[in-house]
């Protein structure tokens, strides 16, 4: 199946610096699909480039097989929601939604219902009289969507559409943004820097780093096998253990001399030779955490000594700092009855960290300036 | 607790002070005396005179048609520097800023004196087209200057949101831009109304033979010796201004949020 919509090869420079580079990308009619990244990796600036409000210095933007690269904003069937909604201030709720059809000089009758459709859709249709200013922040981003909507474009782009909202409002608008991709089946490409948003509404994920777009997958393929420190760290939290690679077991595992665990085995999923330097990622909710020696192994999973330098309990889970030889490791536990444990663990308690080889993942990049990216205790 | 006097006090010393001589004209130009001092009756003739004075007649036609023109070329004007200056950031910005804001700081009299030298050495004839020349000049500076304060709190987002929906430029300025901006442009508008119909100063410059508009009227009056006439002129002349300021303010206040 060809691409719905295409970034080829898509470079841009404001002035000197390279805002965006070497993007290529491509979308799926009818699928929802997220960039994320960091404040500043040039997410808007792609989006802008895919809305045709900024000329890309190199590479095309293509939909349904035909480029548009040179097409003005006003030509493309393509719509967008702002990020701080940018509804006209001086028409009222219908008035707005029915902007780009009045433009497109489409006849009364249409306008009405077309109109009457997106109102019921976002459910606003008794505030159809209401000016902006008299709507909530969540009531004026359902407006931006539907004003973009009723134009039927084949793609939609929603540049953080939720950041101006409260947490509670933002869960709630995740469920309708769902429900209203559902029915209207329109492609969106989602723009936000906030990753559990991303993995709650998207089919597949984009991860964006300083201009370039590092891996794209589906949320489990990013979360579970991310391709680089930069990635494992971004989305979710992780561990990183470094080493060097001493011996191969069979073509499933390798064991990996640790600059502070010694030595533990490892999940190869890629080529490795021995005397590599390799950096694995744990998630901290991989670890299981015991006050005995558990009967392990060695073959297919790790077993190391530690002692607990932080505990933080957040409700459904606790959350551990543990420190083995001279690795802090963050782990997190599920407790199914806190209240019921005899003595749960506590600050100085000794005790075992467990993880199977196949918890740790093979990353094919590491920079240590990722580690910033990890949630460290405060003290 | 017993509420203080004193705010009803000062406001209404304040409003004394303010209108007892508008009053003053108020009264006088009803009053049947020639030169005011005492009350001889009430009478209506000062009116009727100023009506049939031919001087007075030709003065409010020129100023009528000096304000209107020249308030439609300072708002046109005004409106595309406010925008460029607005728009087009460059080093020079807030020098050319500063020389659009000039005709607001510089003294009429000056304003005066260097329009009709430039009039004089490119051997412009003074008339009506030399006042109504004048009067955009200052009344352009009026109506960037409130458009501008307009354009500080535009969300240009909303441009960018009506190309998005498919407006071309035409349609945006026309949907978006200008229902926006109308209440500033508006009160901008009126302000270089009156003041095109107040100025005395500039006009008295560059005005020539026959082309003098209302205050420069009243003053040429004023030598001859017709106070009474001066009276009624001016209740009508201040009732006509203050109506269009009355107008203005609450166009400005007309806000969206
Ligand atoms: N018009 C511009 N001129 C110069 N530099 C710009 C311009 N717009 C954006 N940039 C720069 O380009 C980089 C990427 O900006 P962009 O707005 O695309 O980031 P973003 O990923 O959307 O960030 P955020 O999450 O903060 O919205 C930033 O470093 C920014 O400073
Ligand atoms: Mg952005």
């Amino acid at each position: 199946m060809p691409a719905f919509f295409e970034f080829r090869d898509i470079g841009h420079q404001f002035g000197k610096t390279p805002v965006v580079e070497k993007v290529n990308l491509s979308l799926n009619r009818g699928e929802v699909f997220s960039l994320v990244g960091p404040s500043g990796c040039g997410k808007t600036t792609l989006l802008r480039i895919a809305a045709g409000f900024i000329q890309p210095t190199r590479g095309a933007v293509l939909l349904d097989g035909e480029d548009i690269t040179a097409l003005p904003p006003d030509k493309r069937k393509i719509n967008t929601v702002f990020q701080n909604y940018a509804l006209f201030p001086h028409l009222s709720v219908f008035e707005n939604i029915a902007f780009g059809l009045r433009v497109a000089k489409k006849s009364k009758t249409d306008v009405t219902r077309a109109v009457g459709e997106m109102l019921e859709l976002i459910d606003l249709a008794e505030h159809a009289r209401k000016k902006p200013a008299q709507l909530s922040g969540g009531q004026k981003q359902r407006v931006a969507i539907a004003r973009a909507l009723v134009n039927q474009p084949d793609l939609l782009l929603l540049d953080e559409p939720l950041a101006a909202l409260d947490l509670k409002l933002r869960q709630r608008m995740l469920l309708e943004l769902d429900r209203i991709h559902e029915e209207v089946g329109t492609t969106f490409l989602y723009v936000t820097h906030d990753q559990t948003e991303a993995m709650s509404l998207s089919d597949r994920i984009g991860v964006m780093h300083q201009g370039k777009l590092l891996q794209v997958g589906t949320p489990a393929e990013i979360y579970e096998s991310p391709e680089s420190s930069f990635v494992a760290a971004f989305i979710g939290d992780t561990n990183f253990v470094v080493g060097k690679v001493r011996r191969i077991v069979d073509e499933n595992r390798f064991v990996l001399e640790a600059e502070c665990l010694g030595e533990i085995v490892v999940w190869r999923d890629k080529p490795v030779a021995v005397g590599d330097q390799v950096t694995v990622s744990i998630r901290p909710e991989k670890f299981s955490l015991q006050k005995t020696r558990p009967a392990t192994n060695g073959e297919t999973s790790n077993s190391v000594p530690c002692k607990i330098e932080e505990v933080i309990y957040l409700g459904p889970q606790t959350r551990y700092w543990v420190r083995s030889a001279d690795q802090l490791i963050s782990v997190i536990q599920q407790h199914a009855n806190y209240l019921l444990d005899e003595t749960p663990l506590a600050w100085g308690d000794e005790a075992w960290l467990t993880w199977r080889a196949n918890d740790g993942f093979m990353l094919n990049a590491y920079r240590e300036a990722d580690e910033a990216l990890l949630t460290l205790p405060d003290d | 607790m017993k509420r203080s006097r004193f705010p009803f006090v000062a406001t209404t010393l304040i409003l004394v002070f303010l209108y007892l001589p508008i009053l003053v004209l108020f009264a006088q130009s009803f009053n049947d005396a020639r030169f005011g001092g005492s009350w001889n009756g009430f009478t209506l003739k000062w009116y009727k005179l100023l009506f049939e004075h031919r001087g007075v007649i030709t003065a409010t036609e020129n100023t009528l048609i000096v304000a209107v023109t020249a308030t439609l070329l300072s708002t046109v004007l005004g409106t595309l520097a406010a925008w460029a200056l607005h728009r087009f950031q460059s080093r020079m910005q807030k020098v050319h800023q500063v020389l659009i804001y000039g005709p607001l700081v510089v003294p009429d009299i000056l304003m005066g004196i260097s329009l009709l030298l430039l009039f004089v050495n490119l051997s412009v004839p003074l008339g009506l087209g030399t006042v109504i020349v004048a009067h955009s000049t200052f009344g352009l500076s009026y109506v960037a200057f409130v458009v501008l304060g307009r354009l500080q709190e535009f969300d240009h987002s909303l441009l960018d949101a009506a190309r998005d929906l498919g407006a071309g430029s035409w349609t945006t300025l026309w949907r978006v831009l200008l229902p926006l901006l109308w209440p500033g442009i508006a009160a901008g508008a009126l302000l270089a109304f009156t003041l095109s119909l107040d100025d005395f100063v500039i006009t008295f410059f560059v005005a020539g033979p026959g082309s003098s508009t209302l205050p420069v009227q009243v003053y040429g009056m004023m030598k001859h010796g017709q106070p009474a006439l001066i009276n009624a002129l001016s209740v009508l002349f201040m009732s006509a201004t203050f109506g269009i300021v009355l107008a203005s303010q609450f166009l400005l206040r007309k806000r969206y949020d």
